[in-house]
């Protein structure tokens, strides 16, 4: 299971929309590499496999590909705002260990 | 001196020689280059067919894997490592791919040779750029079943050139003598790549994140590496055995990674900790014998780009 925080859900939505792509939903992707070993990716997508764990967040379909579910199950993506920049922030209850800007992680 | 002949080839025309002591792991498919780019420290996107690049794999706490020469082809990269590190990568590699399509294969049958010296870009057509002493160096990777008769054909045209075959011993001998480290003598796991001496051409510091980057980046901006490693000229006969102590006063301050005799004394690469980069008036000592620090590897002609 995978959660988006109401400030995240609503930020989703904003770009979403601007971009002209609300029938789409999110797709979160680990790969290899980053300072901690992996990286969270994020995009929007419309299609899924069977590959594919689907989720429901704040009516927002979230994609995760079964490897990359294993590395963020029980995560939630929050967004935040402060002086040093905006960004999606995930709070991710498996990650030993995350990098300085929390982009990448290691389990 | 030992080697004197193969030495002055490797440094003034062209020394030919099979690197033994070197395994090639296969990169290919879709996300390669991308998935590389955050497995290595330097710059691997952007590299054309026919070039390559040096890099090291770090472990997430920044401590150096493996030296890797990444040569890159039309349709996969070729990573020519440390033999002895290639389970290790491999389990390391296969770890972090994930969903990305990303193949790796460890190429049993393939060699390096490769020609080193200013005239090693005469010796032959292809291969790749790899200077791996600081004087100019090509290298070409072959069938096992081709090596000899490659090597053959490689080292009758380094003859013309008035180099020719350098054996292993004077290829480390070379090593010490131009200040160029060699993985699993001088650094590995032990070591961060600031103390190697070779982040100037293994380290790119604007590529985006890698693995242990976290830490590289830290001890370039924020402190020092406990521990660099310098080149050293010790007035003996003989050659000190590896971790040897270097002492001021009867204060340890280094250690000797390896050394080779020369003319006149020994030429030798340690570790100097960090403090006591001044001589100061009792002098360096090595096994008892007076020595004298030449300079940090990093500021050397082993890691400098081609003279050419």
């Amino acid at each position: 299971m995978l959660n988006l925080t109401t400030r995240a859900a609503e930020k989703v939505k904003e770009i979403r929309d601007a971009e002209g792509l609300a029938d789409q939903g999110l797709r979160v992707r680990v790969i290899g590499g980053g300072c901690a070993g992996f990286s969270y990716d994020l995009f929007f997508e419309d299609e899924t496999s069977d590959m594919d764990q689907t989720f429901t967040s704040h009516g927002i379909p979230i994609y995760v590909d079964m490897m990359s579910a294993q590395y963020v199950e029980g995560t939630e993506i929050d967004y935040v705002e402060g002086l040093q920049g905006a960004g999606f922030k995930f709070v991710n209850p498996q990650a030993k260990q995350t990098c300085g800007c929390g982009s990448s992680f290691a389990t | 001196m030992a080697h004197a002949r193969e030495l002055n080839w490797l440094q003034r025309f062209v020394g030919v020689l099979s690197l033994s002591d070197r395994a090639i792991i296969s990169v290919s498919g879709d996300d390669a280059r991308e998935w590389l780019q955050g497995q290595l420290t330097n710059q691997v996107e952007g590299v054309e067919p026919g070039g390559s690049v040096y890099a090291f794999v770090l472990s997430l706490k920044g401590r150096i894997l493996a030296d890797v020469y990444a040569l890159v082809r039309e349709d996969d990269v070729l990573l020519d490592v440390p033999a002895a590190q290639v389970s290790a990568l491999l389990e390391r590699f296969d770890r972090y791919i994930i969903m990305e399509d990303v193949d790796l294969e460890l190429c049993d049958d393939l060699r390096v040779i490769t020609a080193q010296g200013p005239g090693a870009s005469e010796v032959a057509e292809g291969g790749w750029p790899a200077d791996r002493l600081g004087v100019g160096g090509r290298q070409w990777v072959v069938s096992s079943a081709e090596l000899e008769s490659e090597l053959e054909r490689l080292i009758a045209r380094s003859r013309e050139l008035g180099g020719g075959w350098v054996s292993d011993q004077a290829w480390n001998h070379a090593h010490v003598v131009r200040g160029r480290p060699r993985f699993g003598v001088d650094f590995g796991e032990w070591t961060y790549p600031q103390e190697s001496g070779l982040n100037p051409i293994a380290v790119s510091f604007n590529k985006g994140c890698y693995i242990g980057q976290e830490t590289v980046v830290m001890l370039e901006n924020r402190g020092k590496a406990p521990k660099v490693l310098w080149r050293w000229a010790i007035e003996s006969a003989e050659a000190p055995r590896a971790k040897a102590p270097i002492t001021v006063a009867d204060t340890v301050v280094g250690e000797i990674t390896s050394a080779v005799p020369e003319h006149e004394g020994v030429s030798a690469l340690g570790y100097l900790k960090r403090g006591f980069e001044t001589e100061g008036p009792e002098g360096f000592a090595i096994d008892g014998a007076r020595a004298r620090a030449l300079g940090p590897v990093e500021q050397g002609p082993g890691v400098r780009p081609s003279p050419r």
